[in-house]
C-alpha cells in the first residue's frame, strides 16, 4: 500500500499543487474581500468555499484515481503489478481522501489565524471534525458509484445518476404527500433526506458554519450515522466491484444490476409515479397526459440505447415500461382509493410532545359578536378583522391531563380531513400546524399542516369563541388587533397594532 | 516451471479456454501461437494474473499467480497494446517501474541505448514501434523469470527486431528465465522460440519441443504407377494430402525413417523428403483438424 501512495504522491505533484493553490485562494478571497469588522463572516465564507471545493475533488478524484480499471490498456498495466487489489484500493482511496483533507486542514488553519480569536474553538474542531468525516463519506461513495460501471464515462454516469437518486426520491414523496395525503407537508420532514448523504452531510455541515461564530448548536446525529452507514455499505460495493471484480469488465457495457439495469429502472419507475400520481388526481384530462407517457418512454429508450451502445427496441423494453406504467398506475389508484393509505391520520396512533400551533384571521362576526354582514362602514373599522393564535404544547407524559382539549383540536383536524376528502367544503381560512415528536430546541417534528400551504385545499373551521376561552385554560390564546379607530383618511396607513390575550381582547371589545 | 493445470476462462456465458493444461520448463522460449480470437491473450493476461481463472490453476514455480502477489515480481506482461499516462515519458514511466519493481539500473540503461529511445520525450508522440521498445525496455529491465509477450514483433522494423531478440538472448544467457512470446510471425518465432503451444479451439492442441515437433512432420513427395487415393495411406498421420498428376504432396507426421521405410514398401517411383518450417507445422496442425 504504502509503495503504491508514495507513487501517487510522487507522480501526482501537479494535481497536489493545483487543489492547494485553488484551496489557498478560496480561503484567502473572502478575507480580502470582506470590509465586515467580525472576523467570523469571511471565516464562514471561508471554511465553506474549502468545503465546496474538497466536496468538488470527492468526485473528481474517483474518476481520477480508478479510471485504470475501465480501460483495457490500463488494466493489464496496474493488475499485474505485484500489489494486491486491496492495498491499490486502500492506497487510491487514501489518496482520494489525504489530498482534499490536507488541503481544507491547512487552509482552515490558515483561515482560523487570519480570522483571529472570534470563533467559538469547540465549533471549529466540530466543523473540522464534520468536514474530514464528509470527505471520507463521499471519496468511499463517489468510488463505489463509479465502480458499477464498467467504462468511464458510465462511470460518471453513475456517479451524477446516484448522486440525484435521492431527489427524485424526496420529490416523489413530496408530490405523494401534496396530493394523497391531506395536512401532510414533506418539506418540514427531515426524514426524507435520509438517502442522500449529500444533503445530510451538507446540512450539517453549514449549521455547523454557522455554530462558530453563534454558539454550539447541535447537529443532526442521525445526519451523521446514516452516511457512515452509508460508507461501510459502500465498503462492501468496493469488495465486488474492485477487490473481486473481473478485469474483463474494462470497456464493456455496465450491466451489473447495480449499474444500469438498476439505474434507468428506478428513474423510469419514479417518473411514471409522478405522472400517475398527477393523472390519477386529475382523471379528466388523461389525454393531455399521454404525451407526456410518451416523452418518457422516449427517454427510457434513449438511455437504453446508451446502455447497451446500440438503437434497438428489444420487446423486453416495452414490456418492462408497460409494467411500470401498470405499477405506478395501481399505486396511484391504491392512494386515491384509501386517502393517501391513512397517511392524514397516523399522528393519533402514536402522540408524543404533541405541538398545536393555531392560527385564524377572523372578523368579530365569526365570534357571535357582531353579524356576520360585513358593514358599509367597515373601511373606517379595520379593528373588525384580528389573528387569533395559540401554541399548545402537550409533553407525552401529559396526555391525560389535556386530554380534554386533544379531544376538541383532534376533532377539529378530524373534520378538516374528512370535509377534504369527503365533502370539500371550501371557504374556510383557519390554519393548525400539528408536530408530533416536536422537538423544543430544533423546534422540529413530525408536522401535519392544514392546509399544507395557504393556496392549496382547505383549513379548519374557525374555532368559535367558547372552544378558544376552553384552550385558554391551558395555554394563552392571543388575539392580534390591527387597529385604526380614529381612522384619518388623510392617513389610511396609520395603524395600531394590539397583541392581546383572549380575556384583554374581550375588555377591548367590552364583553 | 509454469505449470497451467485444467484451467477454464468464460467471457459471459462463451468459454474461451476450456481445460487447458500445459507446462513451460524454465529457461524455455515458448511461442505461442493460434488463429486470431483463439485466447492467446486471455491465456497471458491469465498467466499474468490480470484475470483470474475460472476452473484450474496456474503456478509458477509452485505459487498461484492470481492469488499469490508476491509471485508476480518475478512476472513481466508486456501487452499487445501497452497503456501510457498521459504526458508519460521514458523517465515517468522508470518512476512507475521501480515504485514496484526491482529496476536494474545498468540493463535499462544498456537497452536505453540500443533502442535508441529518448526518455524525455512524451511517449505519446512515439511510434507504434517505439512504444513497442518502450515497453520492452522495461521488460528486460526488470529481469523477470517469466516474460509474457504479446504480439512481441508487431510494429516493429528489421532492426528493432535484431536489436530486440539480441537484447532477449543476454537476458536468457544471464539467468534462467522463460519467455512466453505470442505471435502471427511464425518466422521469428521459429528463430528464438525451442518449444511452442498451439490454441485452437480454447485447448493447447498441440505444445512440446519445436525442433522435435519439426522433425517429427515432414513433407513427402511421391510418385506412384497406379492410381492412388487418400484412403490408402490410413496407416499414416497425415496432416495435409494434395495431389497432382501422378505426383503426390503429403504432410505426415510421424518418424521420420519410419515413415520413409513404411513409404518405400508401397514402392514408389519417386520419394522425396522435405523439412517443414515452424508457420507450415502450424498451417498443417490447424488444417489438419479442420478437416
Amino acid at each position: 500500500m504504502i509503495k503504491n501512495l508514495k507513487y501517487l504522491l510522487r507522480s501526482k505533484k501537479v494535481l497536489v499543487i493545483f487543489f492547494y493553490v485553488l484551496h489557498l485562494a478560496f480561503t484567502v478571497t473572502p478575507f480580502l474581500a470582506s470590509q465586515a469588522k467580525d472576523r467570523a463572516i469571511p471565516l464562514s465564507y471561508s471554511l465553506v468555499l474549502n468545503a465546496l471545493l474538497s466536496l468538488v475533488m470527492t468526485y473528481l478524484l474517483p474518476i481520477l484515481l480508478f479510471s485504470f480499471v475501465q480501460r483495457k490498456r490500463s488494466v493489464d498495466s496496474y493488475l499485474a503489478l505485484p500489489v494486491s487489489r486491496k492495498d491499490l484500493l486502500l492506497s487510491n482511496l487514501l489518496f482520494a481522501f489525504l489530498l482534499p483533507a490536507c488541503c481544507s486542514t491547512l487552509n482552515a488553519l490558515i483561515a482560523a489565524l487570519l480570522a483571529g480569536p472570534c470563533f467559538h474553538f469547540p465549533s471549529f474542531l466540530l466543523l473540522f471534525a464534520e468536514g474530514m468525516i464528509t470527505i471520507a463519506v463521499m471519496v468511499i461513495l463517489n468510488t463505489c458509484f463509479y465502480l458499477l460501471a464498467n467504462n468511464i464515462f458510465d462511470g460518471v454516469v453513475m456517479i451524477a445518476a446516484y448522486t440525484a437518486m435521492p431527489f427524485a426520491v424526496v420529490g416523489l414523496i413530496v408530490l405523494f404527500g401534496e396530493i394523497f395525503v391531506y395536512g401532510y407537508n414533506p418539506l418540514d420532514n427531515s426524514r426524507m433526506y435520509w438517502f442522500s448523504p449529500l444533503y445530510m452531510l451538507g446540512y450539517n455541515f453549514f449549521v455547523q458554519t454557522e455554530a462558530i461564530s453563534n454558539a454550539n448548536i447541535p447537529f443532526d446525529g442521525m445526519y451523521l450515522l446514516l452516511p457512515v452507514l452509508y460508507a461501510v455499505l459502500a465498503a462492501f460495493g468496493l469488495r465486488k466491484h474492485f477487490i473481486d471484480r473481473k478485469s474483463e469488465r474494462a470497456e464493456q457495457i455496465s450491466n451489473e444490476f447495480f449499474a444500469y439495469p438498476f439505474v434507468i429502472h428506478f428513474y423510469v419507475l419514479a417518473c411514471l409515479c409522478m405522472l400517475t400520481f398527477v393523472v390519477s388526481n386529475e382523471p379528466g384530462e388523461i389525454g393531455e397526459w399521454i404525451i407526456v407517457y410518451l416523452l418518457i418512454f422516449l427517454a427510457f429508450m434513449i438511455a437504453t440505447f446508451v446502455y447497451k451502445r446500440r438503437i434497438k427496441v428489444e420487446p423486453k423494453s416495452l414490456i418492462v415500461f408497460a409494467a411500470g406504467i401498470l405499477l405506478a398506475s395501481l399505486l396511484g389508484f391504491a392512494a386515491n382509493a384509501t386517502n393517501g393509505f391513512g397517511l392524514s391520520y397516523a399522528y393519533d396512533k402514536n402522540p408524543r410532545n404533541v405541538l398545536y400551533n393555531y392560527n385564524s384571521y377572523v372578523y368579530d362576526g365569526d365570534f357571535g359578536i357582531r353579524s356576520k354582514e360585513l358593514p358599509a362602514y367597515w373601511r373606517g373599522r379595520d379593528d373588525l378583522f384580528f389573528s387569533v393564535s395559540f401554541e399548545l404544547p402537550i409533553p407525552a407524559e401529559k396526555m391525560d391531563e389535556y386530554a380534554e382539549v386533544r379531544e376538541l383540536l383532534e376533532g377539529v383536524r378530524a373534520e378538516a380531513i374528512r370535509n377534504h376528502y369527503e365533502d370539500h367544503e371550501e371557504g374556510v381560512f383557519g390554519f393548525l400546524n400539528v408536530y408530533n415528536g416536536f422537538n423544543e430546541q430544533t423546534r422540529d417534528g413530525s408536522l401535519m399542516r392544514f392546509p399544507v400551504e395557504q393556496s392549496y385545499g382547505y383549513g379548519i373551521r374557525y374555532l368559535t369563541l367558547e372552544e378558544l376561552k376552553q384552550i385558554s385554560r391551558y395555554t394563552p390564546v392571543y388575539v392580534d388587533v390591527w387597529s385604526n379607530q380614529g381612522y384619518d383618511p388623510e392617513h389610511p396607513d396609520d395603524y395600531i397594532e394590539l397583541h392581546l390575550t383572549l380575556d384583554q381582547f374581550l375588555n377591548y371589545k367590552g364583553k | 516451471m509454469l505449470t497451467i493445470d485444467n484451467v477454464c476462462k468464460k467471457f459471459d456465458h462463451r468459454v474461451i479456454l476450456d481445460d487447458l493444461s500445459f507446462e513451460v520448463a524454465d529457461g524455455s522460449i515458448f511461442g505461442l501461437v493460434g488463429v486470431n480470437g483463439s485466447g492467446k491473450s486471455t491465456l497471458l493476461r491469465l498467466i499474468s494474473g490480470i484475470y483470474e481463472p475460472e476452473g484450474g490453476s496456474i503456478c509458477l514455480n509452485g505459487l498461484d499467480t492470481y492469488k499469490d502477489v508476491e509471485v508476480r515480481k518475478d512476472i513481466v506482461f508486456v501487452s499487445d497494446e501497452p497503456y501510457y499516462p498521459f504526458g508519460a515519458n521514458i523517465e515517468t514511466l522508470k518512476e512507475f517501474y521501480s515504485s514496484f519493481y526491482d529496476l536494474d539500473e545498468e540493463a535499462y540503461l544498456k537497452n536505453l541505448k540500443l533502442f535508441g529511445l529518448d526518455p524525455k520525450r512524451s511517449i505519446s508522440n512515439f511510434s507504434k514501434g517505439m512504444k513497442r521498445q518502450t515497453s520492452l525496455l522495461f521488460a528486460l529491465a526488470i529481469h523477470p523469470k517469466l516474460l509474457l509477450l504479446d504480439e512481441a514483433f508487431d510494429g516493429l522494423d528489421p532492426v528493432v527486431r535484431l536489436n530486440f531478440k539480441k537484447a532477449l538472448a543476454d537476458l536468457l544467457e544471464d539467468e534462467q528465465i522463460s519467455v512466453i512470446i505470442s505471435s502471427h510471425n511464425l518466422k521469428e518465432l521459429e528463430d528464438i522460440c525451442d518449444s511452442y503451444g498451439i490454441l485452437e479451439n480454447g485447448k493447447v492442441t498441440t505444445y512440446g519441443d519445436l525442433l522435435q515437433s519439426k522433425e517429427n512432420v515432414n513433407k513427402y513427395q511421391l510418385a506412384f504407377k497406379e492410381d492412388l487415393d487418400k484412403d490408402d495411406f490410413n496407416g499414416f498421420e497425415v496432416l495435409s494430402f494434395e495431389k497432382l498428376g501422378q505426383v503426390y504432396t503429403l504432410v505426415i507426421k510421424g518418424d521420420r525413417e519410419e515413415t520413409e521405410a513404411k513409404l518405400q514398401q508401397m514402392q514408389p517411383l519417386l520419394c522425396n523428403v522435405l523439412p517443414v518450417n515452424f508457420e507450415e507445422l502450424f498451417i498443417y496442425e490447424v488444417e489438419s483438424r479442420g478437416k
